[in-house]
């Protein structure tokens, strides 16, 4: 008899649908194929199926048995389908006789003993059941907590095929998961940490400011200890609260890639990831022969910290152009391309020098001028051309920790972020998710008009700094988001002057002793 | 080992040599100084015109030697006494190097003495690369001077032989910063034998640049705090008037909170959050005015983030 389980399978971040049919016959030897581009995994389906059906207090059946995953064009990787193939059998074989089998979706891991294990991406999967007009979807009880964020879907989780056929018999027990998404936004934007930690530090405090309310991308430059990493861990703290669509994204990145904790449903606190240098590109921006996001992805509505800058590899900072650049990232599989969001805040850190005391109270540099200017000059063009703010974090004195205090709160700053991006909101309401930092050229040119006073300032600076158009725009979009916080409708002088500041690199003519 | 220099990164020939001046030993303008000691230059090659005054009018001048590798207050020391004794119409020597080099002629460009800068390689060699906003500078209104023909490149050896020109040029050689066996000692050790004198400013006690200067100090040479010192030990009265009197210059032209931030640097060089604890402004001010004073010509950022007043 010819079965047939609703399933699916990840495709990217998206999973796509997936038709396990089981046809078992008796005529021949026991035997058991799948066909429809199974991967390794899936192949081995059978010996976990069938220790797993045979320690339920079922059978497996002693035919021939034939599994066909529909459609076949996708490629089908990892155990998730094991779930869907048992059934399959259990209800070909009329060991179950489930008439509600077709309204539900279903994945999971099978293990030797009939338990139901994790499988990875449930999120999307769940969005899938939804959108199929399935009404709802079993699957293991460690990965039905983000599924079940998911409005308008039964979301069953099993521990055991017992589970499930208990389930399929009268549609009783186990119950659906239900969850409180208001109990669960109420945890939004909380944070270990806050930018009162941070004793003195004014001026990167500002920068960074400014940066997370244009969505401005940072550099910081400074000695060991100076407070680089205190100072870029908290900056999600001060990034406005996600939206649900932006929870839901980044969830469903985390999940597919393994690293989303089976007791969260939804991912509300902004990412912030630190690759190591010596990171690969495909750890950076994803790929594989099992494709996963990358770091890139990781930091989706979030932060990505390069510490050290210096330390990577040209080639690999080259391949962060793209995702900075457009948002996301598209890496080749082996069926096609993969394409994953990437939309996130670049921080990155560096010693000021060789030895890194330079500008350090406590320890004297010992490096030469060139050697200083060698160091500064290796960081990759392309990078430096796309980050807006640097800015220079002198180490404090042990004396001045003690006499400042920490000062503003992330609560306090980010009232002023949420205003500057409301006034950002208005500014481009033909474009969502439109920020001064992502301007075009023609964008900057409609938006940053300057006055007369303020222009004849902008000349004399472009003049003596010896500014490049291209960062003549970014002190344009800077200024912007300057006088976004400053409430101001136009770009007046101390907007420009200030957004000068953050442009340390632009100064050609510094004291050299 | 560290190499001296790398060629590659360091030199880049200026093209013409039209500019190019030589005296030979012979001839009247040879500058006596160097005729009296031993194994003088047989030719000079020279760009800029002060050597030329400068031996005619046998001006005094002093060297100020130490290492490239530094500390910011060498540079400072370097730069100071620098500027305190060119503005006494004394001319600074030295060699055109990283570190103290670079410092003294920066501040000796400022005084009236002016500065001229002795060469280990052909003048169309500029080494080190980072100085040549500086090479540019002296020879507009100093000298460049070296015994190398063009296109010889900055060798080892030749720093030896460029170090007894500095001292050969100098009345009075002053040591500033350098390790245990520096370059500095050499020009030291010409300029005792010679017959001239060597004066050292002290150093760090904890550092490794203090290891010349007081090695010098032990065995006799004069300590130099400031330039009245080394006035002193030449035998000249100071000339100019006591400097850096606090008149700002443009004042009226700032605003008050310009003006208090100026008047915060002028007392001592700061960093901006200094800047910002100093004063009690508001961070986004204190950024802002920075950059217009800098625009303005009236301060500078280093490159250890501190901000100079311009003087
Ligand atoms: N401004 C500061 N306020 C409070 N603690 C600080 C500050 N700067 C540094 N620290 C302390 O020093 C440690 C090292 O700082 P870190 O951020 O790792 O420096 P960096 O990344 O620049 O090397 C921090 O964990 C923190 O405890
Ligand atoms: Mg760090
Ligand atoms: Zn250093």
């Amino acid at each position: 008899m010819l079965a047939k389980v609703a399933s699916a399978v990840l495709t990217g971040l998206d999973a796509g649908l997936v038709d396990v049919e089981v046809d078992v016959t008796w005529a021949t030897l026991p035997n058991f194929n799948v066909v429809g581009l199974p991967d390794a995994a899936v192949r081995e389906a059978r010996e976990r199926v069938k220790s797993g059906i045979n320690n339920s207090e079922l059978e497996f059946p002693l035919g021939k048995v034939t599994v066909n995953l529909a459609p076949a064009s996708l490629r089908k990787e990892g155990p998730s389908l094991d779930l869907p193939i048992a059934m399959g059998i259990l209800q070909a074989t009329k060991q179950i006789e489930a008439e509600t089998i077709d309204d539900f979706l279903m994945i999971g891991e099978v293990s030797l003993d009939g338990s139901v294990r994790r499988v990875y991406g449930a999120l999307s999967i769940a969005l899938c059941a939804l959108e199929q007009g399935k009404k709802g979807i079993i699957l293991p009880a460690e990965s039905a907590t983000e599924a079940a964020v998911v409005k308008g879907l039964d979301v069953i989780p099993v521990s055991h095929i017992r589970d499930v056929i208990r389930f399929l018999k009268d549609g009783e027990e186990p119950k659906p998961l239900v969850l409180d998404i208001k109990k669960l936004t109420a945890c939004t934007g909380k944070y270990d940490v806050d930018f009162s930690d941070v004793r003195g530090q004014e001026h990167a405090k500002r920068a960074l400011e400014v940066a997370a309310a244009g969505g401005h991308n940072i550099l910081m430059i400074g000695p060991p200890g100076s407070g680089k990493t205190m100072l870029a861990r908290r900056f999600p703290t001060i990034l406005p609260p996600m939206s649900l669509e932006e929870a839901l994204e980044t969830t469903k990145i985390y999940s597919a890639s393994r690293l989303l904790h089976s007791s969260i449903s939804l991912m509300f606190k902004r990412p912030f990831r630190d690759p190591h240098h010596t990171t690969s590109d495909v750890g950076l921006i994803g790929g594989g022969r099992f494709p996963k996001p990358g770091e890139v992805s990781l930091s989706n509505n979030g932060v990505l910290f390069l510490d050290e800058l210096n330390e990577f590899k040209r080639s690999t900072l080259e391949v962060l152009r793209q995702p900075i650049e457009s948002g996301t990232v598209t890496v080749s599989r082996a069926m096609g391309t993969v394409t994953y969001p990437a939309v996130f805040n670049l921080i990155a850190a560096m010693n000021p020098c060789p030895c890194g005391h330079l500008g350090d109270k406590t320890r004297e540099c010992v490096c030469t001028i060139s050697e200083i200017r060698l160091y500064q000059s290796k960081i990759s063009g392309p990078l430096k051309d796309r980050i807006d703010v640097h800015i220079e974090v002198p180490r404090l004195a042990k004396e001045d920790m003690v006499k400042t205090n920490g000062g503003e709160s992330s609560r306090e700053i980010i009232k002023r972020v949420n205003k500057a991006r409301s006034v950002q909101k208005d500014r481009f309401k033909e474009k969502k998710d439109m920020l001064n930092a992502r301007m075009s050229v023609s964008a900057i040119n409609r938006f940053c008009l300057l006055g007369e006073e303020s222009k004849r300032f902008i000349e004399n600076a472009i003049d003596s700094l010896g500014l490049t158009a291209r960062s003549y725009h970014k002190v344009l979009t800077l200024a912007r988001t300057i006088s976004d916080l400053d409430d101001s409708e136009t770009i007046q002088t101390r907007h420009l002057a200030e957004a000068l500041q953050y442009r340390t690199y632009d100064r050609q003519n510094r004291r050299r002793f | 080992m560290r190499k001296l220099y790398s060629i590659e990164h360091t030199i880049d020939r200026t093209g013409g040599v039209s500019n190019i001046h030589t005296l030979k030993i012979a001839d009247d303008d040879y500058p006596q100084c160097l005729r009296e000691i031993s194994c003088p230059p047989a030719t000079l090659y020279i760009e800029g015109g002060l050597l030329l005054s400068f031996s005619k009018e046998r001006r005094r001048a002093v060297g100020i030697v130490g290492s490239r590798r530094c500390s910011a207050y060498g540079r400072d020391m370097a730069a100071r006494l620098g500027e305190d004794l060119s503005q006494e119409g004394i001319t600074i020597v030295s060699g055109l190097a990283e570190g103290i080099d670079a410092s003294a002629h920066w501040g000796a460009l400022k005084g009236q003495g002016g500065t001229i800068a002795v060469l280990g390689c052909g003048l169309d060699v500029v080494y080190p690369k980072v100085n040549q906003v500086l090479y540019t500078k002296i020879k507009e209104n100093g000298s460049v001077i070296t015994e190398f023909e063009p296109g010889t490149l900055p060798f080892h050896q030749n720093f030896p032989a460029r170090n007894r020109i500095i001292s050969g040029l100098s009345d009075l050689i002053i040591v500033v910063e350098g390790a245990e066996r520096s370059g500095a000692l050499i020009t030291a050790d010409f300029a005792l034998e010679q017959g001239k004198e060597v004066m050292a400013v002290p150093g760090r006690a904890d550092t490794r640049f203090c290891k010349a200067p007081h090695k010098l100090l032990r065995s006799g040479a004069g300590l130099v705090e400031t330039s009245q010192d080394v006035l002193e030990e030449l035998g000249m009265d100071s000339h100019s008037k006591p400097k850096r009197s606090g008149n700002i210059p443009q004042l009226e032209a700032l605003t008050d909170e310009e003006t208090q931030v100026y008047r915060t640097l002028a007392e001592d060089s700061q960093n901006i959050d200094e800047i910002i604890m100093n004063t009690g402004l508001q961070t986004h001010i204190v950024s802002s005015i920075l950059v217009i004073l800098e625009l303005k010509r009236l301060i500078i950022k280093g490159l250890d983030s501190k901000y100079h007043v311009c003087s």
